[in-house]
Protein backbone atom coordinates (compact mmCIF):
# COMPACT_ATOMS: atom_id res chain seq x y z
CA UNK A 1 0.00 0.00 0.00
CA UNK A 2 2.11 2.82 -1.40
CA UNK A 3 -0.17 5.12 -2.02
CA UNK A 4 -4.00 5.61 -1.34
CA UNK A 5 -7.15 8.27 -1.38
CA UNK A 6 -6.74 10.17 1.65
CA UNK A 7 -9.69 8.63 3.87
CA UNK A 8 -10.20 11.99 5.62
CA UNK A 9 -10.44 14.48 2.86
CA UNK A 10 -10.90 12.14 0.02
CA UNK A 11 -9.28 14.56 -1.99
CA UNK A 12 -5.84 14.17 -1.90
CA UNK A 13 -3.60 11.16 -2.13
CA UNK A 14 -1.62 9.21 0.54
CA UNK A 15 2.24 9.05 0.20
CA UNK A 16 5.26 8.60 2.32
CA UNK A 17 6.23 11.77 2.73
CA UNK A 18 9.35 13.71 4.60
CA UNK A 19 8.45 17.34 5.87
CA UNK A 20 10.26 20.15 8.02
CA UNK A 21 8.90 20.99 11.83
CA UNK A 22 6.95 17.79 12.55
CA UNK A 23 6.73 16.99 16.13
CA UNK A 24 4.80 14.60 18.49
CA UNK A 25 3.94 15.12 21.93
CA UNK A 26 5.84 12.39 23.84
CA UNK A 27 6.29 11.56 27.51
CA UNK A 28 6.64 14.86 29.28
CA UNK A 29 7.57 16.91 26.28
CA UNK A 30 4.67 18.51 24.44
CA UNK A 31 6.48 19.21 21.23
CA UNK A 32 9.31 16.64 19.97
CA UNK A 33 10.92 17.08 16.93
CA UNK A 34 11.08 14.12 14.20
CA UNK A 35 14.09 13.95 11.61
CA UNK A 36 12.77 15.93 8.35
CA UNK A 37 14.04 12.97 6.43
CA UNK A 38 11.44 10.69 8.53
CA UNK A 39 8.98 9.22 6.19
CA UNK A 40 5.48 9.67 7.28
CA UNK A 41 2.10 8.52 5.06
CA UNK A 42 0.65 11.91 4.41
CA UNK A 43 -2.36 13.37 2.06
CA UNK A 44 -0.84 15.78 -0.13
CA UNK A 45 -4.11 17.93 -0.21
CA UNK A 46 -4.89 18.21 3.43
CA UNK A 47 -1.57 16.84 5.16
CA UNK A 48 -3.19 14.86 7.40
CA UNK A 49 -0.56 12.23 8.42
CA UNK A 50 -1.84 8.10 9.41
CA UNK A 51 0.48 6.10 11.79
CA UNK A 52 -0.33 2.03 11.23
CA UNK A 53 1.79 -0.74 13.41
CA UNK A 54 4.78 -0.79 12.26
CA UNK A 55 5.63 2.66 11.84
CA UNK A 56 4.36 3.61 15.58
CA UNK A 57 6.83 1.04 16.75
CA UNK A 58 9.66 2.90 14.32
CA UNK A 59 8.76 6.38 15.12
CA UNK A 60 8.55 5.65 18.98
CA UNK A 61 12.09 4.28 18.85
CA UNK A 62 12.95 7.64 16.92
CA UNK A 63 11.05 9.62 19.67
CA UNK A 64 12.99 7.71 21.98
CA UNK A 65 16.25 8.50 20.98
CA UNK A 66 15.46 12.20 20.57
CA UNK A 67 14.07 12.19 24.43
CA UNK A 68 17.16 10.64 25.29
CA UNK A 69 19.21 13.07 23.97
CA UNK A 70 17.07 16.32 25.22
CA UNK A 71 16.76 14.39 28.48
CA UNK A 72 20.49 13.90 28.93
CA UNK A 73 21.31 17.30 28.40
CA UNK A 74 19.24 18.68 30.72
CA UNK A 75 20.55 16.77 33.56
CA UNK A 76 23.90 17.11 32.40
CA UNK A 77 23.46 20.89 32.51
CA UNK A 78 21.93 20.32 36.17
CA UNK A 79 24.71 18.83 37.02
CA UNK A 80 27.17 21.10 35.95
CA UNK A 81 25.98 23.75 37.63
CA UNK A 82 25.79 21.56 40.97
CA UNK A 83 29.36 20.74 40.25
CA UNK A 84 30.51 24.19 40.99
CA UNK A 85 29.65 23.51 44.38
CA UNK A 86 30.27 19.57 44.94
CA UNK A 87 32.34 17.20 43.49
CA UNK A 88 29.76 14.46 41.43
CA UNK A 89 31.18 11.22 43.81
CA UNK A 90 30.27 13.89 46.73
CA UNK A 91 26.65 14.08 45.58
CA UNK A 92 26.09 10.83 44.80
CA UNK A 93 27.51 9.55 48.55
CA UNK A 94 25.31 12.74 50.12
CA UNK A 95 22.21 10.77 47.73
CA UNK A 96 23.25 7.26 48.94
CA UNK A 97 23.11 6.59 44.99
CA UNK A 98 25.67 3.81 43.78
CA UNK A 99 28.84 5.14 41.95
CA UNK A 100 28.32 6.57 38.65
CA UNK A 101 24.69 6.50 38.97
CA UNK A 102 24.62 10.58 37.98
CA UNK A 103 27.03 9.48 35.14
CA UNK A 104 23.73 7.24 33.65
CA UNK A 105 21.49 10.00 34.19
CA UNK A 106 23.55 12.39 32.55
CA UNK A 107 24.72 9.98 29.49
CA UNK A 108 20.21 9.19 29.53
CA UNK A 109 21.32 5.58 30.80
CA UNK A 110 18.73 5.90 33.37
CA UNK A 111 15.61 8.85 33.44
CA UNK A 112 14.85 10.67 36.58
CA UNK A 113 11.94 9.36 38.18
CA UNK A 114 9.51 9.22 40.92
CA UNK A 115 11.14 5.99 42.09
CA UNK A 116 14.44 7.88 42.60
CA UNK A 117 12.91 9.87 44.82
CA UNK A 118 11.33 7.00 46.50
CA UNK A 119 14.42 5.51 46.90
CA UNK A 120 15.96 8.48 47.65
CA UNK A 121 13.36 8.64 50.47
CA UNK A 122 13.97 4.36 51.70
CA UNK A 123 17.26 5.40 52.23
CA UNK A 124 16.83 8.18 54.40
CA UNK A 125 14.26 6.48 56.58
CA UNK A 126 17.12 3.67 56.72
CA UNK A 127 19.66 5.79 57.87
CA UNK A 128 17.52 6.85 60.90
CA UNK A 129 15.44 9.46 59.52
CA UNK A 130 12.54 11.21 61.91
CA UNK A 131 10.80 13.10 58.76
CA UNK A 132 10.96 13.23 55.25
CA UNK A 133 9.94 15.67 53.44
CA UNK A 134 9.35 15.98 49.36
CA UNK A 135 9.17 18.90 47.64
CA UNK A 136 7.08 18.74 44.54
CA UNK A 137 7.70 20.82 41.72
CA UNK A 138 8.09 24.38 42.52
CA UNK A 139 10.71 27.24 42.63
CA UNK A 140 10.75 27.23 46.23
CA UNK A 141 12.59 23.85 45.71
CA UNK A 142 14.66 24.11 42.43
CA UNK A 143 15.87 27.18 42.64
CA UNK A 144 15.39 28.63 45.81
CA UNK A 145 12.32 30.70 45.37
CA UNK A 146 13.10 33.24 41.83
CA UNK A 147 11.03 32.02 39.94
CA UNK A 148 13.18 31.78 36.92
CA UNK A 149 13.33 27.77 36.93
CA UNK A 150 14.77 27.11 33.51
CA UNK A 151 11.83 26.81 31.15
CA UNK A 152 13.21 23.24 30.01
CA UNK A 153 12.88 21.81 33.34
CA UNK A 154 9.47 23.68 34.04
CA UNK A 155 7.58 22.12 30.83
CA UNK A 156 9.49 18.74 30.42
CA UNK A 157 10.52 17.68 34.07
CA UNK A 158 8.66 15.42 36.01
CA UNK A 159 5.03 16.26 36.08
CA UNK A 160 2.09 18.55 37.42
CA UNK A 161 1.51 18.93 40.73
CA UNK A 162 -2.20 17.92 40.37
CA UNK A 163 -1.00 14.58 38.82
CA UNK A 164 2.18 14.48 41.46
CA UNK A 165 0.43 14.97 44.76
CA UNK A 166 -2.78 12.20 44.56
CA UNK A 167 -0.03 9.79 43.07
CA UNK A 168 2.47 10.41 45.89
CA UNK A 169 -0.40 10.11 48.59
CA UNK A 170 -2.02 7.54 47.35
CA UNK A 171 1.08 5.24 47.29
CA UNK A 172 1.92 6.15 50.62
CA UNK A 173 -1.07 5.16 51.42
CA UNK A 174 -1.42 2.22 50.10
CA UNK A 175 2.28 1.78 51.16
CA UNK A 176 0.78 2.33 54.72
CA UNK A 177 3.98 5.17 55.72
CA UNK A 178 1.08 8.08 55.04
CA UNK A 179 1.53 8.87 58.33
CA UNK A 180 5.57 8.38 58.72
CA UNK A 181 5.95 11.30 55.52
CA UNK A 182 5.20 14.71 55.40
CA UNK A 183 4.20 15.87 52.11
CA UNK A 184 4.96 19.31 51.11
CA UNK A 185 4.06 20.75 47.50
CA UNK A 186 4.99 23.68 45.68
CA UNK A 187 5.01 25.27 42.01
CA UNK A 188 2.30 27.66 40.99
CA UNK A 189 0.76 27.73 44.40
CA UNK A 190 -0.54 31.80 44.03
CA UNK A 191 -3.72 31.97 46.53
CA UNK A 192 -4.97 29.99 49.71
CA UNK A 193 -7.39 28.42 47.18
CA UNK A 194 -4.68 26.68 45.44
CA UNK A 195 -2.92 25.82 49.09
CA UNK A 196 -6.60 24.45 49.71
CA UNK A 197 -6.61 21.88 46.54
CA UNK A 198 -2.82 20.97 46.75
CA UNK A 199 -3.76 19.55 50.86
CA UNK A 200 -6.99 18.09 49.37
CA UNK A 201 -5.72 16.23 46.98
CA UNK A 202 -3.27 14.97 49.55
CA UNK A 203 -0.39 17.39 50.82
CA UNK A 204 -0.15 17.61 54.22
CA UNK A 205 1.49 21.72 53.68
CA UNK A 206 2.73 23.76 50.96
CA UNK A 207 5.97 26.08 50.15
CA UNK A 208 5.69 29.21 48.41
CA UNK A 209 8.31 31.48 47.01
CA UNK A 210 6.91 33.50 43.79
CA UNK A 211 4.28 34.87 45.67
CA UNK A 212 5.84 36.28 48.22
CA UNK A 213 8.42 37.75 46.00
CA UNK A 214 5.97 38.78 44.19
CA UNK A 215 3.86 40.48 47.25
CA UNK A 216 7.13 42.30 48.11
CA UNK A 217 7.21 43.82 44.35
CA UNK A 218 8.91 41.21 41.96
CA UNK A 219 8.32 41.44 38.39
CA UNK A 220 9.35 38.71 37.49
CA UNK A 221 11.98 39.47 34.57
CA UNK A 222 13.88 36.22 35.72
CA UNK A 223 17.51 38.37 36.07
CA UNK A 224 17.47 37.52 39.82
CA UNK A 225 21.27 36.07 38.99
CA UNK A 226 22.68 38.21 36.21
CA UNK A 227 24.47 41.79 36.64
CA UNK A 228 23.81 43.48 39.76
CA UNK A 229 20.98 41.31 40.54
CA UNK A 230 17.42 41.99 41.34
CA UNK A 231 16.23 45.49 39.91
CA UNK A 232 13.68 46.09 42.96
CA UNK A 233 16.23 45.14 45.22
CA UNK A 234 14.68 41.59 46.60
CA UNK A 235 17.42 39.23 45.10
CA UNK A 236 20.48 40.89 45.25
CA UNK A 237 23.80 42.00 47.54
CA UNK A 238 24.20 45.58 45.96
CA UNK A 239 24.03 47.78 48.75
CA UNK A 240 22.47 50.79 46.05
CA UNK A 241 19.54 48.55 44.56
CA UNK A 242 18.80 46.72 47.93
CA UNK A 243 17.89 49.96 49.68
CA UNK A 244 14.77 49.96 47.37
CA UNK A 245 13.43 47.62 49.61
CA UNK A 246 12.97 48.71 53.10
CA UNK A 247 12.20 45.86 55.53
CA UNK A 248 9.35 47.24 57.62
CA UNK A 249 7.46 47.77 54.61
CA UNK A 250 8.70 44.27 53.11
CA UNK A 251 7.12 42.74 56.30
CA UNK A 252 3.89 44.26 56.29
CA UNK A 253 3.52 43.28 52.79
CA UNK A 254 4.58 39.47 53.85
CA UNK A 255 2.00 39.82 56.80
CA UNK A 256 -0.66 40.93 54.76
CA UNK A 257 -0.53 38.51 52.48
CA UNK A 258 -0.22 35.46 54.86
CA UNK A 259 -2.72 36.84 57.27
CA UNK A 260 -5.51 37.27 53.97
CA UNK A 261 -4.60 33.50 52.90
CA UNK A 262 -5.11 32.19 56.55
CA UNK A 263 -8.58 33.91 56.78
CA UNK A 264 -9.66 32.70 53.77
CA UNK A 265 -8.08 29.19 54.28
CA UNK A 266 -10.27 29.28 57.60
CA UNK A 267 -13.32 30.11 55.55
CA UNK A 268 -12.83 27.24 53.02
CA UNK A 269 -12.08 24.60 55.95
CA UNK A 270 -15.00 26.13 57.61
CA UNK A 271 -17.06 25.94 54.35
CA UNK A 272 -16.89 22.53 54.55
CA UNK A 273 -17.41 21.84 57.90
CA UNK A 274 -13.87 20.49 59.00
CA UNK A 275 -12.11 21.32 62.40
CA UNK A 276 -8.65 21.71 60.66
CA UNK A 277 -6.38 21.85 57.72
CA UNK A 278 -5.29 18.25 58.41
CA UNK A 279 -9.00 17.11 58.18
CA UNK A 280 -8.65 18.25 54.54
CA UNK A 281 -5.72 16.20 53.75
CA UNK A 282 -6.48 13.95 50.60
CA UNK A 283 -9.71 14.69 50.74
CA UNK A 284 -10.24 14.61 46.74
CA UNK A 285 -14.27 14.10 46.80
CA UNK A 286 -14.64 17.64 48.09
CA UNK A 287 -12.56 19.11 44.44
CA UNK A 288 -15.27 20.10 41.81
CA UNK A 289 -14.13 19.77 38.45
CA UNK A 290 -15.43 22.98 36.23
CA UNK A 291 -16.65 21.75 32.64
CA UNK B 1 -29.54 11.30 9.48
CA UNK B 2 -28.88 7.56 8.79
CA UNK B 3 -29.25 5.45 11.67
CA UNK B 4 -26.93 2.79 10.86
CA UNK B 5 -22.77 2.76 10.64
CA UNK B 6 -21.80 2.18 6.96
CA UNK B 7 -18.98 0.26 7.92
CA UNK B 8 -20.02 -3.07 10.08
CA UNK B 9 -18.71 -2.34 13.39
CA UNK B 10 -18.13 -6.46 13.85
CA UNK B 11 -15.40 -5.81 10.76
CA UNK B 12 -14.18 -2.56 12.11
CA UNK B 13 -13.99 -4.75 15.79
CA UNK B 14 -11.88 -7.50 13.90
CA UNK B 15 -9.79 -5.39 12.03
CA UNK B 16 -8.93 -3.64 15.03
CA UNK B 17 -8.52 -6.92 17.18
CA UNK B 18 -5.94 -7.43 14.22
CA UNK B 19 -4.34 -4.72 14.02
CA UNK B 20 -4.69 -3.29 10.91
CA UNK B 21 -5.65 -0.01 11.71
CA UNK B 22 -4.17 3.25 11.18
CA UNK B 23 -4.18 6.59 13.55
CA UNK B 24 -5.21 9.58 12.33
CA UNK B 25 -2.34 12.15 13.60
CA UNK B 26 -4.22 15.18 13.82
CA UNK B 27 -7.54 14.54 16.08
CA UNK B 28 -6.21 10.83 16.85
CA UNK B 29 -2.85 10.88 17.84
CA UNK B 30 -1.69 14.31 19.19
CA UNK B 31 -4.69 14.78 21.54
CA UNK B 32 -4.99 11.93 22.93
CA UNK B 33 -1.44 11.42 24.02
CA UNK B 34 -1.23 13.85 27.21
CA UNK B 35 -3.90 11.98 28.84
CA UNK B 36 -2.77 8.93 28.59
CA UNK B 37 -0.47 7.13 31.28
CA UNK B 38 1.83 5.89 28.33
CA UNK B 39 2.75 8.90 26.26
CA UNK B 40 4.25 6.54 23.71
CA UNK B 41 2.48 6.17 20.14
CA UNK B 42 2.62 2.16 21.21
CA UNK B 43 0.28 3.43 23.94
CA UNK B 44 -2.14 5.40 21.74
CA UNK B 45 -2.38 2.28 19.97
CA UNK B 46 -3.55 -0.01 22.29
CA UNK B 47 -5.46 2.39 23.71
CA UNK B 48 -7.07 2.75 20.07
CA UNK B 49 -7.66 -0.72 20.14
CA UNK B 50 -9.37 -1.02 23.61
CA UNK B 51 -11.54 1.98 22.73
CA UNK B 52 -13.00 0.37 19.42
CA UNK B 53 -12.95 -3.27 21.00
CA UNK B 54 -15.81 -1.37 23.48
CA UNK B 55 -17.98 0.38 20.73
CA UNK B 56 -21.37 -1.05 20.28
CA UNK B 57 -24.19 -0.04 18.19
CA UNK B 58 -25.78 1.88 20.71
CA UNK B 59 -22.84 4.32 20.50
CA UNK B 60 -23.47 5.05 17.13
CA UNK B 61 -24.21 8.72 16.46
CA UNK B 62 -24.34 9.49 12.28
CA UNK B 63 -22.04 9.46 9.36
CA UNK B 64 -19.96 11.99 7.65
CA UNK B 65 -20.19 11.90 3.74
CA UNK B 66 -17.26 13.45 2.05
CA UNK B 67 -17.35 13.67 -1.72
CA UNK B 68 -14.31 11.85 -3.64
CA UNK B 69 -12.22 13.96 -5.80
CA UNK B 70 -10.56 11.85 -7.10
CA UNK B 71 -12.94 8.82 -7.76
CA UNK B 72 -16.97 8.81 -7.75
CA UNK B 73 -18.98 8.52 -4.67
CA UNK B 74 -18.11 9.68 -0.84
CA UNK B 75 -15.88 8.70 1.35
CA UNK B 76 -18.13 7.48 4.48
CA UNK B 77 -17.19 8.47 7.88
CA UNK B 78 -19.22 6.50 10.75
CA UNK B 79 -19.44 8.56 14.30
CA UNK B 80 -19.24 7.22 17.51
CA UNK B 81 -19.77 8.79 20.93
CA UNK B 82 -18.84 6.37 23.46
CA UNK B 83 -18.37 5.87 27.35
CA UNK B 84 -15.79 3.99 28.20
CA UNK B 85 -15.75 1.59 30.81
CA UNK B 86 -13.41 1.91 34.22
CA UNK B 87 -11.68 -0.92 33.44
CA UNK B 88 -10.22 0.89 29.78
CA UNK B 89 -10.01 4.25 31.81
CA UNK B 90 -8.04 3.28 34.70
CA UNK B 91 -5.26 0.91 32.45
CA UNK B 92 -4.59 3.52 29.84
CA UNK B 93 -5.90 7.45 30.99
CA UNK B 94 -4.56 10.14 33.79
CA UNK B 95 -7.74 10.56 35.05
CA UNK B 96 -10.34 7.56 36.27
CA UNK B 97 -13.40 10.78 34.75
CA UNK B 98 -12.18 10.99 31.34
CA UNK B 99 -14.74 8.50 30.12
CA UNK B 100 -16.88 10.56 27.04
CA UNK B 101 -14.91 9.74 24.05
CA UNK B 102 -15.37 10.73 20.27
CA UNK B 103 -14.67 8.26 17.47
CA UNK B 104 -14.24 9.27 14.05
CA UNK B 105 -13.37 5.87 11.81
CA UNK B 106 -13.80 4.65 8.20
CA UNK B 107 -12.38 1.37 6.15
CA UNK B 108 -10.59 1.67 3.06
CA UNK B 109 -9.64 -1.41 1.14
CA UNK B 110 -6.47 -0.11 -0.93
CA UNK B 111 -3.84 -3.05 -0.69
CA UNK B 112 -6.10 -4.91 2.05
CA UNK B 113 -9.58 -3.92 4.25
CA UNK B 114 -7.89 -1.42 7.16
CA UNK B 115 -9.73 0.90 9.39
CA UNK B 116 -8.63 4.56 9.71
CA UNK B 117 -9.49 5.73 13.21
CA UNK B 118 -9.42 10.10 12.20
CA UNK B 119 -10.83 11.05 15.24
CA UNK B 120 -10.29 9.69 19.06
CA UNK B 121 -11.04 12.96 21.39
CA UNK B 122 -13.00 13.71 24.52
CA UNK B 123 -16.79 14.54 23.69
CA UNK B 124 -16.76 18.33 22.99
CA UNK B 125 -19.85 19.23 23.32
CA UNK B 126 -23.51 16.62 23.92
CA UNK B 127 -23.96 14.13 20.93
CA UNK B 128 -27.25 12.73 19.85
CA UNK B 129 -26.77 9.22 19.23
CA UNK B 130 -28.82 7.58 16.33
CA UNK B 131 -30.65 5.67 19.56
CA UNK B 132 -32.20 8.85 20.30
CA UNK B 133 -30.12 8.95 23.47
CA UNK B 134 -27.74 11.88 24.19
CA UNK B 135 -24.19 11.59 25.72
CA UNK B 136 -22.79 14.69 27.14
CA UNK B 137 -19.18 15.19 28.11
CA UNK B 138 -17.53 14.53 31.09
CA UNK B 139 -14.41 16.52 30.87
CA UNK B 140 -12.81 19.03 28.65
CA UNK B 141 -8.87 18.93 26.95
CA UNK B 142 -7.57 21.47 29.34
CA UNK B 143 -8.22 19.51 32.50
Amino acid sequence: MKTFECPACGKGRVAPRGGKGRSFPYKQVPALEIADDFEIPTCDACGEMFIGAILAKKLDAHLERRYARLLAAAVKSAIKKIAEHARQQELEQLLGLSHGYLSKLRNGKKEPSPALVGELMFEAVDRGAQTVIVGLGGTATVDGGTGAAPEIAKKNIAMPIEYAIPKVHDYLVSEGVRDDVVLIASGGLRTADDIAKAIALGADGCVVATAEAVAVGCTHCGNCERGRGCQVGITTTDPELSRFIEPEWGETRIVNLYTAWTKRLRSIIAGFGLKSVRDLRGRKDLLVRHM
Amino acid sequence: MADAPWHSLSEVKALGAADKFDLGVTSATKRILPHLLDRTLDGVRRFAKAVVAQLRLLDFAHRVNLPRKLGKGFVVHDVYATRLGDAIAKAHLEGTYKTTWYVKLTIISAGGRRVFVLSLHCLMDPIRRADGTTLSPTWKESQ
